[in-house]
């Protein structure tokens, strides 16, 4: 109801002000020939202080892979069973911010699938408007794997934790020996998890999951009719990951969803995430209140009428 | 008109559609926003300097001398630090700046920003990833404003 007052008055607005948007058209509109070069060196290298490094989305691509270059990521002798350090982006783009999912793979969804699907789906084609993350909900696992901004891995003793920029949360990945949870008494977002290592891979087990959280969202236009959404799932899905070192500089992650209840068949995404040496994770929290006033003065006045 | 718009949305989606696979773009598709980019004079109200995409607004005058106050969303404030080296002091009320922006089709003074200027023509903001359609902001390759034009112009032909 407050969305549709607010929508109604973006409408009143544009009667308003459609005239001043338009008069002023200037010559920016027009193109050059030359593609403008990707920021570079040339834009300086905000840190928090002397002793203090950038945190890895911080800082441009020519600043990552000359951070890579100088750590000698390719060539380096690493230990195939350690893999800390803060990782982000992907070899074709150091910038990207998480492994997308492998969306041409999704299975199809049963009956009940559907429906939740359905339920997820937008009531408008220029904006995810029931995007858990709108408001910050929590995004969960497997979607933190999407957009994380980076994360790191902690090994102690009993467990490996796996820290999230993006709302600056963690998962503890048990590795005493303990078995999954048959029947977790409160699903979780970021659900139960154990790992271990298989040769030179470290093989991460979860369930319990609570069934708010999306796997991702769903590109605009490409289910659905076309209105965005997102990929459902169930608080019976199972996830498996895999990680493994290829070298100093990359982590292959193989992430494997199995949901009977909402997809006919598993689910599977591979990825290779960079190593972003010489930078630290920073907080970067979905603060609810910024989020709903970012919603409420820079989306939904956009939203055209249907 | 809303077929219209309908049609705006579905021509616009499949130009973009490899750009907003991107999880960059976490909260409203470019379609909401114009093709054609506008140059506006303004005053700095205010800097917003959060997540989940910093938000500038400030006051500027319209033809007829009206001040009317826009809003402007660029990227994240990692993003914008980044690539144009911002940070929480970059901007401050009652700065002086040229703004490239693509308005709201909703028509509402609400824009994406593609490029800023000081007042006396230094360049504070080159690039945004927020920008969309190969992220340049402020200068658009030709071929992404001929799709662009064509995407437009398709839109406003008269539908039976």
């Amino acid at each position: 109801m407050r969305n549709f007052a607010i929508v109604s008055m973006a409408l009143l607005a544009t009667l308003t002000f459609r005239p001043v948007a338009f008069a002023q058209q200037g010559a920016a509109g027009q193109a050059n020939d030359a593609k403008p070069a990707r920021p570079g060196l040339e834009v300086p290298l905000v840190t928090p202080g002397p002793g203090w490094k950038a945190c890895a989305h911080c800082e441009n691509e020519a600043y990552a892979a000359r951070d890579r270059e100088k750590a000698n990521v390719d060539k380096r002798p690493f230990d195939a069973h350690d893999i800390s350090g803060v990782w982000n982006g992907n070899p074709k783009d150091l910038t990207v911010n998480g492994i997308p999912m492998n969306v041409p793979a999704a299975p199809s969804f049963t009956s009940y699938g559907q429906k939740l699907f359905e339920a997820d789906q937008s009531d408008s084609p220029q904006w995810n408007s029931k995007d858990p993350e709108n408001i910050c909900d929590p995004m969960g696992w497997p979607r933190l794997m999407t957009f994380n901004f980076g994360f790191e891995f902690a090994t102690l003793p009993n467990r490996v934790l796996q820290f999230f920029e993006w709302g600056h949360t963690w998962r503890d990945i048990w590795t005493d020996g303990r078995k999954l949870p048959p029947n977790p008494p409160i699903p979780r977002y970021m659900g139960y998890a154990v790992g271990r290592w298989e040769g030179d891979t470290f093989v991460v087990e979860s369930n319990g999951y609570d069934d708010r959280s999306w796997i991702a969202p769903t590109p605009v236009q490409r289910y659905g009719n076309g209105k965005p959404g997102g990929f459902p799932h169930s608080d019976e899905m199972r996830i498996e990951e895999r990680y493994k070192r290829l070298n100093f500089g990359l982590l292959q992650v193989t992430l494997t969803i199995t949901d009977p209840k909402v997809y006919t068949a598993p689910w599977t995404t591979t990825g290779t995430v960079t190593l972003i040496p010489n930078t630290e994770m920073a907080e970067n929290f979905c603060v609810p209140s910024d989020s709903i006033r970012f919603n409420n003065e820079s989306t939904i006045p956009t939203v055209p009428k249907q | 008109m809303s077929r219209v718009m309908l049609i705006v949305g579905v021509l616009a989606a499949l130009i973009l559609l490899p750009i907003l696979a991107s999880p960059v773009l976490a909260h409203h598709g470019n379609a909401a926003w114009s093709a054609t980019e506008v140059t506006l004079k303004g005053t700095v109200v205010e800097y917003l300097w959060r997540n989940p995409h910093v938000l500038l607004t400030w006051t500027t005058k319209d033809d007829s001398g009206k001040t009317v106050q826009w809003t402007g969303e660029v990227a994240s404030p990692e993003s914008m630090m980044a690539d144009d080296g911002w940070t929480k002091e970059t901007f401050k009320p009652g700065d002086e700046i040229v703004l490239t922006l693509r308005p709201a089709k909703s028509g509402v003074p609400n824009g994406v920003v593609d490029q800023i200027k000081r007042a006396d023509g230094t360049v504070v903001m080159r690039y945004s990833r927020q920008a969309g359609s190969g992220n340049y902001a402020g200068q658009l390759t030709k071929e992404d404003q001929e799709k662009r034009d064509r995407a437009g112009a398709e839109a406003d032909k008269p539908k039976n």
